[in-house]
């Protein structure tokens, strides 16, 4: 053979081999999901008596839980299954968690954070379809504080007309946590009460950075430090313009994007003018990966403000484990003060909240094979939100082994429970009750069950420094909501950022903001915000579906 | 032959500055072993490290008994041995046929090879499959993939060829086949270039961690620069919870946690580094300067 | 006839080769030649439970998606500045190192030094990279000497320009080292009776290094500059994976990061897309380059 012809043979092998190891198989439309089979849910039943197998891959706050715990005991023992608890920590789920889907590991139930997430995995074909009537027919009760605390979660589980899980919803998060002020530090710079408005706020680290509030005679010492995540930096100061910087918010009925809004430039303003006065702690741009450093900051006594770290769990001085325990443990002086929702410019208080809606348990595609474990675990979840005892206990853990109830502190973990990470290895988490996940049950609790279990004076605390009519969230949930998210949104937000640390850190003039917005608007923030009232219409819409009252306003 | 005072200086000044050359490589390893032995005072204190004031062992036990940590050596291991062996074995099985000068269609066949050095398919194609051929979460997704490479069969035929045709001749005429003259004539002969490229290889085993991060998905079969990465780089606090249950927490501090951990890896390296150092340096030269 | 007869009896009389080189080859065709045909995903719609064949084709879609975007122009900028930049001052290095090496007349000394800077190219950059974070973290003993020299500490991880400044030394940290020895190699190969026929010209050591050492490191250096230059699209993702964050991705962000963050997103095809820009550029750069400098030197130089 000439070695044309060898050249052509090996060719030819080469693509039949890709042909053999790339095999297809079920074709799909351009751009739509893969078509799943169909499941008929009408004659789909669950026999409880028959023990089910679900692989179970929770949320990622118990990355080092551990199989067989007691938790898991009394779900299994309860509902006859039988767990395959999946543990991941927060970078694994992702980074890890789409290399293990395309390696074929779908669990039985997954989790989702951001509905960004949840949409890719409908679109590669993992998620298996559930209807709302499923889900309406096998967890009303669920349902029902769904849509009295998270009804925008709706949203998160919709792509192309379907319904592709269960929203989950995170009660508490209607309540805007407090901040820490130190006041001690504040005492010391001549100021006698918690900054109320943004002039003071200013006055008070201005006097934290200048006053040598630690008074040890070295200028060694900032106002604030910004918090890292995109939600949290900075929003303290926009919330008093009425502004989430990085998400949807609703004038006059409409959709627009917080960071793009004329009085967005004030706040930049402010900011800018806080940073040359050196109040903002520049250190924040080395903290690259290391993450969040303004809970150290504050521990270590660097700063004097720490945004959203005041909640009633971070100043229980009888729990050792506390921020304000542990700042007394390297400064017995330290004296702490909630902080108070700024008041703003219109007069109002407002401070961000994630709001209800929080994430999405699905199914996967796996799973129209066993449709009965789609009704096993809905069961789960209504027997949850009626059974309170089972709820608290498949939270906390048993009364007496992990936990006991004070009038002083309310429910708290027993050691050894109480220890770092031991709680997590354990699936129990107290804390606030209310705000913690579940990983079984990945939702947060109905306010009413956790009223008994809080510690005295807590209501109290709640109604006066994170009252929920204070709440700013999200028009539609959460921005990634919308169709183009996955395009447009991670670009813009990081954009954003960087030019805004660049204006107040005074890298580039205030003027620049304009030509930003111009810029912002041209590189796909016109589409996402056209698509956000897009979805706002269809949430409605939903709405009516999962019989939620349109001018109803959450609950709590 | 008399140096000139110029001449002098300069040698004074050279050696001046390579001892500062060799002291800034190897500072960052001192520097990173002291940390390790460290209390979690010392290490905070503001300093160059040179040395650890107060030594404890604490980040060690902490580390060494770490399941993940053991288990990534374990796999570290297998990856390594797995993937050396076979790719001396392979490379030379290749090479060998390459080097003779009657291989039909030689010229095609090291054409073939050599492409694969300057165009290749790319991390997604490699992906789909690694994956469709079932490698995924094995350690053979980690070994055959790199097992054989163009530039290693390159190095070992270059070699093969300074070895006298007459050697093969002499044995073909005797009836030998080409498989035993490999065997029995040209691989005693090339002990040098193969222990230069088991080690290269082996180096390369130890420190790979990409394809490991995108095939293993089960920490069960992980390998240890993974672990690391997640310690070192994305900053995982898992071992400093797992670890909290009874130890005095001013034992260690994040940052000895990672310097031990540091240690724990390049410990292998660096303990056989003075031994086969040689054989680097013939690598380098046997790649580098050659074709 | 005749002539397959004859390829026929060739192939017999040589089937032991032919049987040894048999599955190396195929070992290549499926594991580097078959993943060449996967390319074909940078011009299809590609979903993964899908598979390779089933996914229509979307023709260029993803390539205009790749250069529309913001942050792929951004990585191939990022991708060539940081490769020159690497080749400019990283090729210098190591000939600076073994010139100097060169000099050095006491042997423990010198193969101490050679031991130490070559070092540090046996670890991967995980290692490194995790030494390196702890040195310039904001704590680190890089910033305690930047404190003590009484100036403000720098984020040099943080900020755009010294992220680069970090990365192109910390870069020839490691490499300069290895580089050397492939020059010191050469200059050992250079025939010592030049020096000795010069020196009796009267040219002193300055001189000679300028006209005899240099020359005739000449073939080496341009080898390993074509090499070099073949690998420009490689701007070290080891390195930068290892060391970068979000907040200098405006520089630091190449392709090979950008390609790992696409397929971790699931977005296979933009990622292929991305491969396959890469690949094409490489293979043009390697042959091109060659090829030009095989016709400027009439075909003395060249890697083939």
């Amino acid at each position: 053979m000439s070695a044309k012809e060898i050249i052509g043979l090996i060719g030819a092998v080469v693509i039949v081999l890709a042909f053999v190891l790339f095999y297809p198989t079920r074709p799909h439309e351009k751009g739509n999901p893969a078509q799943a089979d169909a499941v008929d849910w009408s004659a789909v039943e669950d026999d409880r008596s028959e023990q089910l197998t679900i692989r179970w891959l929770g949320p990622p706050m118990y990355a080092n839980g551990q199989e067989d715990t007691w938790v898991q005991g009394l779900l299994e023992e309860r509902f006859n299954i039988r767990f395959e608890p999946v543990f991941l920590d927060w970078t694994a789920n992702s980074r890890l968690k789409p290399l293990m889907f395309s390696a074929g590991d779908v669990p039985d139930v997954g989790w989702d954070g951001d509905p960004l997430y949840v949409r890719r995995n409908i679109h590669h074909g993992f998620v298996m379809e559930l209807p709302y009537e499923v889900i309406l027919e096998h967890a009303p009760a669920y349902v029902k504080y769904l849509n009295q605390y998270g009804r925008e979660t709706w949203l998160f589980a919709f792509y192309r007309g379907k319904n592709y899980g269960i929203p989950t919803f995170a009660a508490a998060d209607i309540y805007p946590t407090a901040g820490l002020w130190r006041m001690d530090w504040l005492r010391r710079v001549g100021l006698s009460k918690v900054p109320e408005t943004l002039e003071e706020m200013g006055e008070a680290l201005r006097r934290f950075r200048h006053g040598d509030p630690d008074g040890n005679g070295i200028k060694d010492t900032y106002g604030m430090y910004p918090r890292t995540h995109w939600s949290l930096t900075y929003a303290d100061v926009f919330a008093t313009f009425g502004l989430l910087p990085q998400d949807f918010v609703l004038r006059q009925g409409e959709v627009v994007w917080g960071g793009v809004q004329p009085d967005a430039k004030e706040a930049l303003r402010r900011l800018r003018r806080w940073y040359a006065e050196e109040l903002i702690d520049p250190d924040f741009a080395i903290a690259g990966r290391s993450g969040d450093q303004s809970s150290n900051k504050f521990q270590n006594g660097k700063i004097g403000y720490l945004y959203k770290g005041g909640s009633w769990l971070d100043l229980e001085l009888k729990n050792p484990n506390s921020t304000y325990s542990l700042l007394r443990q390297l400064n017995p002086a330290a004296e702490l003060a909630p902080s108070r929702v700024l008041v703003g410019f219109d007069g109002q208080r407002r401070d961000r909240v994630w709001g209800g809606p929080a994430h999405v348990m699905w199914f996967g595609t796996q799973v129209a094979q066993a449709p009965q474990k789609a009704l096993r675990v809905l069961h789960m979840f209504e027997t949850l939100a009626i059974d309170q005892e089972l709820f608290v206990q498949s939270r906390m853990g048993q009364h007496g082994r992990h936990w006991d109830m004070s009038a002083e502190r309310g429910a708290y973990l027993l050691p050894p429970y109480d220890r770092r990470g031991a709680d997590t290895r354990h699936l129990v988490h107290v804390g606030l009750l209310e705000n913690a996940y579940g990983f079984f049950s990945a939702c947060s609790a109905p306010l009413q069950f956790t009223r008994g279990y809080l510690p005295k004076g807590m209501a109290e605390f709640r109604d006066e420094y994170s009252h929920p009519s204070w709440g700013l969230k999200n028009a539609i949930g959460k921005s990634d909501v919308v169709d183009s998210a996955g395009r447009y949104l991670e670009d813009l937000r990081h954009y954003q950022a960087t030019v805004f640390t660049e204006i107040i850190r005074g890298d580039r003039p205030l003027d620049d903001f304009e030509p930003f917005v111009a810029t912002w608007r041209q590189r796909g923030g016109d589409i996402l915000v056209a698509e956000a009232n897009e979805m706002l219409r269809q949430m409605y819409e939903i709405y009516d579906e999962v019989g939620i009252d349109r001018e109803g306003t959450d609950g709590g | 032959m008399k140096l000139t005072r110029g001449e002098r200086v300069f040698a004074v000044f050279n050696v001046v500055v390579l001892s500062g050359v060799a002291l800034v490589a190897l500072y960052p390893f001192v520097y990173t072993i002291s940390i390790s032995l460290s209390t979690a005072a010392e290490a905070n204190r503001d300093s160059l490290h040179l040395y650890p004031r107060e030594v404890t062992l604490a980040a060690y036990r902490l580390v060494l008994s770490n399941p993940d940590i053991l288990n990534g050596f374990a796999n570290t291991i297998l990856r390594t041995v797995l993937g050396t062996v076979l790719t001396v074995i392979t490379t030379a099985l290749a090479a060998y046929p390459l080097a003779r000068r009657e291989l039909p269609h030689r010229g095609l066949a090291t054409f073939l090879i050599l492409f694969t050095m300057i165009f290749n398919g790319g991390i997604v194609p490699t992906y789909l499959l690694v994956r469709e051929l079932g490698l995924l979460n094995s350690v053979w997704s980690l070994v055959l993939p790199a097992m054989l490479t163009a530039f290693n069969i390159i190095i070992v035929k270059n070699f093969f060829q300074t070895i006298p045709e007459s050697f093969g001749e002499a044995a073909r005429v005797e009836g030998a086949g080409e498989l035993s003259i490999l065997l029995r004539i040209y691989l005693p002969l090339s002990k040098p270039v193969l222990a230069t490229i088991s080690l290269w290889t082996a180096v390369m085993h130890w420190n790979q961690w990409f394809d490991a991060m995108i095939y293993i998905t089960d920490d069960r079969k992980q390998v240890l620069q993974n672990f690391l990465q997640r310690i070192v780089i994305e900053n995982s606090t898992i071992m400093l919870d797992l670890g909290m249950t009874d130890l005095n927490v001013t034992q260690y501090t994040p940052e000895t946690i990672k310097a031990a951990t540091v240690v724990v890896t390049i410990f292998p390296i660096i303990c056989l580094y003075p031994f086969v150092q040689k054989y680097f340096v013939k690598g380098i030269l046997l790649g580098g300067v050659k074709e | 006839m005749a002539a397959e007869a004859s390829w026929t009896r060739t192939y017999r009389r040589h089937r032991g080769l032919l049987l040894l080189i048999g599955p190396c080859l195929a070992y290549f065709l499926v594991f580097h030649y078959v993943p060449m045909v996967g390319l074909i995903i940078a011009f299809k719609d590609f979903v993964m439970s899908n598979g390779v064949l089933a996914s229509p084709w979307n023709g260029l879609d993803n390539f205009v998606r790749l250069f529309a975007s913001e942050d792929f122009p951004r990585a191939l900028r990022n991708t060539v500045v940081i490769s020159l930049l690497r080749l400019s001052f990283g090729f210098v290095a190591p000939i600076v190192l073994a010139l100097m090496l060169n000099e050095l007349r006491i042997g423990w000394f010198k193969r101490g030094v050679q031991t130490l800077t070559y070092l540090p190219y046996f670890f991967s950059w995980v290692i490194l990279g995790g030494i390196f974070l702890m040195l310039l973290s904001g704590d680190g003993p890089a910033n305690n000497i930047v404190r003590a020299a009484g100036a403000n500490p720098i984020s040099f991880l943080g900020d755009d320009l010294w992220f680069i400044a970090v990365l192109i030394a910390a870069g020839i940290w490691q490499s300069a080292g290895y580089g050397a020895v492939i020059y010191l190699a050469a200059l050992a190969g250079i025939d010592p009776n030049l020096y000795e026929a010069a020196s009796i010209d009267g040219a002193g050591r300055w001189q000679q290094t300028l006209r005899i050492t240099l020359p005739s490191l000449v073939p080496t250096i341009i080898v390993l500059f074509i090499l070099s230059l073949g690998q420009v699209l490689n701007a070290g993702f080891d390195q930068i994976y290892n060391m970068y964050n979000p907040i200098v991705y405006d520089v630091a962000d190449i392709i090979d990061t950008y390609v790992l963050r696409r397929l971790i997103a699931m977005d296979y095809a933009l990622a292929t897309a991305a491969g396959f820009f890469k690949s094409v550029v490489g293979l043009v750069l390697v042959v091109g380059v060659n090829w030009m400098a095989r016709r400027f030197s009439d075909d003395e130089y060249g890697i083939w």
